[in-house]
């Protein structure tokens, strides 16, 4: 197994360039996640024979979603912590959780969409279901993407190490995950909670 | 060693941290202890924090070069705030 | 075989047309490349990761794309020569269908890729780097938006094209006003090229921000860098804003949303999010624009840019305050005043930047020594034809009078001297002044003149009487007029003006051709008379694959012209030579790109075994490029230095 100096993980020119770039597509998330919100605030309102958002949403299970996806942030940055360290075992052991944890969120949105649907509560309902149904799938879609990407990157960790080539890849998809907590953050507060309010 | 211990703090209290703001909005809205305008601005201030504390503790958002990272996330929010106000004054 | 005889016998005369055009052309390419067996290197170009060779690419394809929207204005133009006119078939639908495509095609497959074709050429050897920083995403970018092209060009003979206009304004284009796969085009091919585009803007920021040459600071940049920085900065956000609308739209036309309906949503939705895109996108394509005529003007006058530090800070102020100005738009929509106050005023701010860049060329050419050779001549032109669109623009700007101009031909008048007069002006100036570098041969300069007279002249032709017939109260989008309005003169000249800015174009082609075919190099380094005054002037013509042999050493704004000052034939450069690394040609952003293809085909008919197969093949690919151990090819330092020795001689 090939390991190197942690202080040299993320020093190839190529690893910098990796990271700033990504730093680039998470300003370009900022703009379509925005633009979705946008969207979404602007027709609120418009719940036409459908549930508003006061009636639709079930807030004590959006919470456990929430305090999932915040915990899987923890333990994404606590493998990148034992990614800094070298120690493999526990970088695989918290991404691992991190994966599951994810695999959770998604589980438990899926299971909030059917729950909607069967309500009567569909995408073509209102302007304001449509709108939430395009924003959190969107959200969604990006926490499945991450979960296939650091699944590959853990069988790539597994089988290649912790060296220059793969600990970047790490911290990049670590960035990407942070990132996706970061909308769900918005996403709890804008959509649940002022829903509610 | 030391410094280990006090990398694991660091993250353990945000995360602890960013539970409890999670916690304290939930409850504010579910028994509505204050009222809606304030509510909603000090619901959103609580999202900023925990967003501030994401980027810098978790995402080492002012390691190096971190002029060009805040840059790429200040644009992107200021076309976005720009596309929600102009949204919402729809 | 009589099933299908029949089939083609019920097409309109156009598709059919269209069809047979196909299939001979793609048998006449076939049959070359394999008489001249050359599709091992037709191959080698599809899967090259350096960057000038994906700039080329760029360039013949979005050139193609040019000759098909442009041959679509001409027959827009046939149809609206007289009044009451019945030209072939483009009447009602059909004509929609002819503006809409014209309109996307131009922007998003046209001017978009161009300067980002000739960008991808240029700014690593102006900034004295190697190679792009992502080359596998540059080449992912190409395939991408070549996907996305494919699929807007087809659409016309594969179940109709977008004919909402180039804007596809709900609710017109959502399903209850125009159902079938038409407009179905036009979000999910834009998705597909966009989403290249994005990857492409990222690219450049990182590539310009980290692989710059020792010594290169920001201030050191020549402008045309400096342009597509501040435009890829423009790209990564509006083009964002441009996917979701997009998406938005994907749902609205096949998953049922009702965002954007007039009873149950809003369909101002769309206009705020597409303009938001929308007007930095004309920054996007103008601003590279501006950078080239600053370098060529500053060449071809052998004078030093006037004023260097305003020009950069006037590209910056007009990319940030682009983003701000996307209601005018809307002025028509019935917005409170406030909002459409503010948006006038910043809207007639940015004429001040812009007006900063022209004064500084006129100085900069002021006591010069200028040489009318095509690139100048394209700039001069420019010049001259953007003041005028520039003014119209700060026209339209006013709001009571924009209640008046909103779309007339005046608008039309207006948005084709500000995009052709930068944009296109730009890209023919650009590709002369640059030609020699990129093939180490001069395009034709009896042919160039030709090319930019007939262009020129046939421009103002065409687009100057549309200023008065919008004034005369002419809608925009009408595929015909009464008689007795006085509109037919007008329409008759501007006729006239296309097909001589289509004979414009066939000189360039003839030009193109020519200069191909003929044996007479000229790899000089720099081979405008030794005016060259940047970086990319300093190494070979064609450069060799890892362009620069030794890093070069930046000390000053103009690191050539300084050293000819001093009296030395080339700048110094400090590296020493080494083994230089190079990435591995690869095959996957190609078959990515097909992959895209498919899996657009099944979204617009909405057969979703084949939309899941074509994304499947797309991760599958994502993963295997994962794992692949980026080794890449090194060339030995050996040969790099005898390559070295070779050129100076």
């Amino acid at each position: 197994m090939e390991t190197t100096d942690p202080k040299h993980l993320y020093d190839t020119q190529q690893a910098q360039m990796n990271i700033l770039a990504f730093w680039f597509l998470i300003g370009a998330e900022v703009v379509v996640f925005g633009c979705l919100f946008g969207i979404y605030l602007a027709v609120k309102s418009f719940t036409g024979d459908g549930p508003g958002p006061e009636e639709l949403f079930k807030l004590n299970e959006i919470m456990v979603s929430t305090v999932i996806l915040l915990s899987s942030s923890f333990t994404c940055a606590l493998a990148i912590y034992f990614l800094n360290l070298t120690k493999k075992a526990w970088t695989l052991l918290f991404f691992l959780i991190t994966i599951v944890l994810g695999l959770g969120f998604i589980g438990l949105e899926i299971r909030e969409f059917t729950l909607y649907v069967g309500e009567g509560a569909s995408i073509s309902t209102s302007a304001f279901l449509g709108a939430f149904y395009m924003l959190l799938g969107t959200h969604g879609v990006h926490v499945l993407f991450g979960v296939t990407w650091i699944a590959l990157l853990l069988v790539q960790l597994w089988l290649r190490g912790i060296n220059q080539e793969t600990a970047p890849k790490l911290f990049i998809a670590s960035l990407y995950w942070h990132f996706i907590d970061v909308v769900w953050v918005m996403i709890f507060t804008v959509v649940y909670l002022i829903g509610k309010v | 060693m030391n410094k280990q211990k006090k990398e694991i703090r660091k993250l353990s209290l945000s995360f602890i941290f960013m539970i409890l703001l999670t916690a304290v909005a939930f409850i504010l809205v579910l028994y509505h202890l204050i009222s809606p305008p304030y509510l909603i601005i000090l619901l959103i201030f609580f999202a900023l924090i925990q967003i501030f504390i994401q980027l810098d503790r978790f995402m080492d958002i002012r390691e190096k070069e971190g002029t060009y990272r805040f840059t790429s996330l200040i644009g992107g929010s200021f076309v976005a705030l720009l596309a929600i106000i102009l949204l919402i004054l729809l | 075989m009589k099933a299908l005889l029949d089939y083609f016998t019920s097409l309109p005369s156009d598709i059919l047309l269209a069809d047979v055009s196909f299939i001979i052309i793609a048998v006449i390419i076939c049959y070359l490349l394999t008489k001249h067996s050359k599709w091992e290197w037709l191959w080698g170009w599809i899967t090259s990761t350096d960057h000038k060779k994906i700039g080329i690419i760029y360039l013949l394809v979005s050139f193609l794309f040019f000759i098909r929207a442009g041959i679509e204005a001409l027959l827009i133009r046939m149809q609206l020569a007289f009044p009451n006119n019945d030209f072939w078939v483009f009447q009602g639908d059909r004509f929609n269908q002819l503006t809409s495509t014209h309109g996307t095609v131009m922007i998003f497959l046209v001017a978009t890729p161009l300067l980002i074709g000739l960008m991808n050429v240029i700014v690593p050897l102006q900034i004295g780097a190697r190679d792009v920083a992502f080359p596998f995403m540059n080449s992912l970018s190409l395939w991408l938006f070549i996907s996305g092209g494919i699929l807007i060009n087809v659409s016309f003979v594969a179940g109709g094209s977008p004919n909402a206009g180039w804007t596809s304004y709900a609710p017109l284009a959502l399903n209850d006003y125009t159902p079938g796969p038409g407009n179905n085009y036009y979000p999910i091919g834009l998705q597909v090229a966009g989403l290249g585009t994005i990857m492409g803007g990222i690219n450049f920021i990182v590539t310009i921000l980290k692989m710059r040459a020792p010594g290169m600071r920001f201030m050191r940049m020549p402008l045309s860098t400096w342009a597509m920085f501040i435009t890829s900065i423009l790209i990564v956000y509006a083009f964002s804003a441009l996917a979701v609308a997009l998406l938005l739209l994907t749902f609205e036309r096949l998953f049922g949303t009702v965002i954007l309906t007039g009873g149950e949503g809003n369909p101002i939705i769309w206009q705020h999010l597409f303009w938001i895109f929308g007007h930095p996108e004309v920054y996007i394509i103008a601003l590279p624009a501006f950078g080239i005529f600053s370098d060529v003007i500053s060449t071809f006058s052998k004078r030093k840019l006037f004023g260097y530090p305003s020009m950069v800070f006037a590209i910056i102020l007009i990319g940030f305050l682009g983003f701000m100005v996307w209601v005018h738009h809307m002025f028509t929509v019935g917005l409170s005043t406030n909002i459409t106050i503010f948006f006038a005023l910043t809207t007639m701010l940015i004429a001040v930047p812009t007006g900063i860049k022209i004064f500084n060329w006129l100085f900069t050419m002021r006591g010069g020594r200028i040489r009318f050779d095509t690139p100048m001549l394209y700039a001069l032109g420019f010049i001259f034809t953007f003041v005028i669109g520039g003014v119209t623009g700060v026209m339209l700007s006013v709001v009571p009078a924009d209640y008046q101009y909103h779309d007339s031909y005046f608008v039309v008048a207006h948005l084709h001297y500000v995009i052709i007069g930068a944009t296109i002006f730009g890209v023919f100036s650009g590709v002369y002044y640059w030609w020699p570098k990129m093939f180490g041969k001069f395009l034709n300069e009896k042919l160039g003149k030709w090319n930019f007279w007939t262009f020129g002249i046939g421009f103002h032709f065409t687009f100057f009487p549309m200023h008065i017939m919008g004034l005369m109260g002419m809608p925009r989008r009408v595929f015909t007029y009464p008689e007795g309005e006085g509109l037919g003169f007008l329409n008759f000249i501007s006729t006239c003006g296309a097909f001589l800015m289509g004979a414009g174009v066939l000189f360039f082609m003839i030009n193109i051709y020519i200069t191909t075919r003929s044996t007479q190099k000229n790899t000089l380094r720099d081979p405008w008379f030794s005016r060259g005054r940047t970086l990319e002037w300093t190494i070979p013509s064609p450069p060799p694959p890892y362009n620069f042999a030794r890093l070069p050493l930046v000390k000053s704004r103009e690191p050539l012209w300084e050293a000819y000052e001093n009296g030395y034939k080339n700048i110094d450069f400090i590296g020493e030579y080494e083994d230089i690394h190079m990435p591995n040609s690869t095959s996957l952003p190609f078959f990515m790109g097909i992959g895209f293809l498919i899996a657009s085909f099944g979204f617009v008919f909405e057969i979703w075994v084949i939309a899941i197969m074509g994304m499947a093949v797309v991760f599958l690919l994502m993963g295997i490029r994962s794992f692949q151990h980026k080794s890449g090819i090194h060339i030995p330092k050996e040969v790099v230095m005898a390559e070295d020795k070779g050129a100076e001689d």
